[in-house]
């Protein structure tokens, strides 16, 4: 159904409103790619893609207090009754061609807003909680961060769905109305002969700026401010010369946290038979390297490796690389790439894990080295 | 009067050897060989020097002890001159002593690795003449 659009072109979405939504699907676009797609070494441009979407919407939300008539939440049309009104006159064939929003758009703007919210909510405390990064990480626990992973993924899933919705709506609409709407919110103007808002408004810019810019300082502090306090439960371990030295002889010094006080004490009373090979030690090397290891085992860690790590293969407790949660995540690697130089062996995991000897094990710093010949 | 005869057979093999297996200026590593062959001597009168030729046959020996490291060569590399790399895959410096000038310099560490890989290759500790024939050959090269 078509209906005759007028020539005359009218403002109706003003600069701050079309930059906020062709940023904001830039970040959800940067965000869905790296999260849904890309391998774990990108989470640094998924987190920044996630700042961006939660800094966009705030100053959205100033904007809707603060805007041009249209960018006004004071103009959305969320009333059930209005709602039912919109639905009536789609399932008659009325058109009734609005400046800003219908109210099932309305409705979508809102929940889109609260979806995007949750997600960087959620995001930031599993980043906390989890990888110990971020502003959540002197407050949050690895459980806490743990409990987000779930609801993050289910609104990263629902997120998509809205965003397919608010498409097919969009375009559901430009068929019904004539009027491009896609192109409206690249110009800002619709064709005249559409229903004025309810009220309008004229732009307070210097307030909307006023707290965009108080406002974002002091969250770029408190991020900041934050984001300097040591990690919640991951006691920096002071590395035992004995311990440095003698364990990384052979292989890398194993980080104390990456296995819990019982594994090390059987691996410390058993050195003449240590995998295979005699690593006996002077009976004092071996008390000091075992006092090291059970005064920073993965018990007193709450880090993100002690945690993955701690439950253990009950056949082979004694080894890192057979724990379920590491077979887990290495299993799609070939036996032949662990072989190759210059990785050698599975043992040897700052060949890709950039932060192994610290026991941070953040995925930032996973990078699998091209082969070396020999 | 044995004991002195035993004591005196000990002091001239320490004064005595060093000069035949190594070259002129001594050195921790000539005192590290001078011990074993004190002990060599000691446990065997008969002992009369140190042997490259039985150093390399030691090394690439292979072994039934250990299924993973049934030889020296298994971790060293094959050749002495080149780096070798450990089941773990940490690299190894060359053991020969052209290569790697602080090798057998220092006899905590010698005795610490001579006990250990001689027990995982060999299944038993090394005698003081198959470590002097070690060091023998590996100062060789």
């Amino acid at each position: 159904m078509k209906v005759s659009i007028e020539s005359r072109r009218v403002p109706v979405w003003d600069l701050p409103v079309r930059a906020f939504h062709w940023a904001l699907l830039a970040c959800v676009a940067v965000a869905a790619a790296t999260g849904f797609l890309f391998p774990a070494n990108w989470l640094s441009v998924h987190i920044w893609a996630g700042a961006g979407v939660g800094a966009l919407i705030l100053a959205r939300l100033v904007w809707g207090v603060t805007g041009t008539t249209y960018a006004r939440f004071a103009n959305f049309t969320l009333s059930p009754a209005a709602v039912i009104a919109h639905l009536k006159d789609i399932t008659a064939g009325r058109m009734h061609r609005e400046g800003g929003h219908n109210p099932l758009g309305a409705w979508m703007v809102v929940t889109l807003l609260a979806v995007l919210l949750a997600l960087v909510a959620s995001g930031a405390v599993l980043l906390g909680g989890l990888f110990k990064q971020g502003p959540g990480k002197g407050f949050l626990s690895f459980a806490t961060g743990d409990l987000m992973r779930e609801p993050h993924e289910l609104l990263a899933w629902a997120l998509l769905a809205l965003v397919a919705a608010h498409v097919a709506g969009m375009a559901f609409e430009s068929w019904r109305s004539g009027e491009n709407l896609a192109r409206a919110m690249v110009t800002g103007d619709k064709a005249d002969g559409f229903v004025p808002a309810a009220r309008a408004f004229t732009a307070r810019r210097g307030l909307a700026a006023a707290l965009v810019g108080i406002g974002g300082a002091a969250l770029m502090w408190a991020g900041l401010t934050a984001n300097a306090l040591p990690p919640k439960g991951v006691p920096q371990v002071v590395a035992d010369g004995t311990w440095q030295k003698e364990c990384g002889d052979c292989h890398m010094a194993f980080h104390p946290t990456l296995l819990p006080a019982a594994s090390w004490a059987r691996i410390m009373t058993s050195l003449d038979d240590h995998f295979g090979e005699d690593a006996s030690l002077p009976a004092d090397k071996v008390t000091a390297i075992a006092a090291f290891l059970a005064a920073n085992s993965a018990e007193t860690s709450d880090s993100f490796a002690a945690n993955r790590l701690r439950r253990l293969n009950a056949e082979r407790p004694l080894e890192i690389t057979q724990t379920p949660y590491w077979t887990r995540r290495h299993g799609d690697i070939a036996d032949a790439v662990f072989k190759a130089a210059p990785i050698n062996s599975r043992q040897n995991c700052a060949a890709c894990h950039g932060d192994a000897a610290s026991g941070t094990f953040a995925p930032q710093s996973i990078s699998i080295p091209k082969e070396t010949t020999k | 009067m044995k004991q002195n005869i035993m004591a005196l057979a000990l002091v001239t093999a320490c004064l005595a050897l060093p000069a035949v297996a190594v070259p002129a200026v001594a050195g921790p590593r000539d005192d590290i060989v001078a011990g074993f062959a004190a002990a060599a001597k000691a446990a065997d009168p008969a002992f009369t020097g140190f042997d490259a030729a039985r150093g390399k046959a030691l090394y690439e020996s292979q072994n039934t002890a250990s299924a993973e490291s049934p030889s020296c060569a298994s971790c060293h590399s094959a050749s002495p001159l080149k780096a070798g790399k450990t089941r773990a895959g940490k690299a190894i410096d060359p053991m020969a002593v052209s290569v790697t000038p602080d090798r057998f310099t220092d006899l905590e560490k010698v005795e610490k690795w001579f006990g250990r890989n001689c027990n995982t290759v060999l299944g038993r500790e090394c005698t003081a003449i198959e470590k002097g024939d070690f060091i023998t050959y590996l100062s060789g090269l």
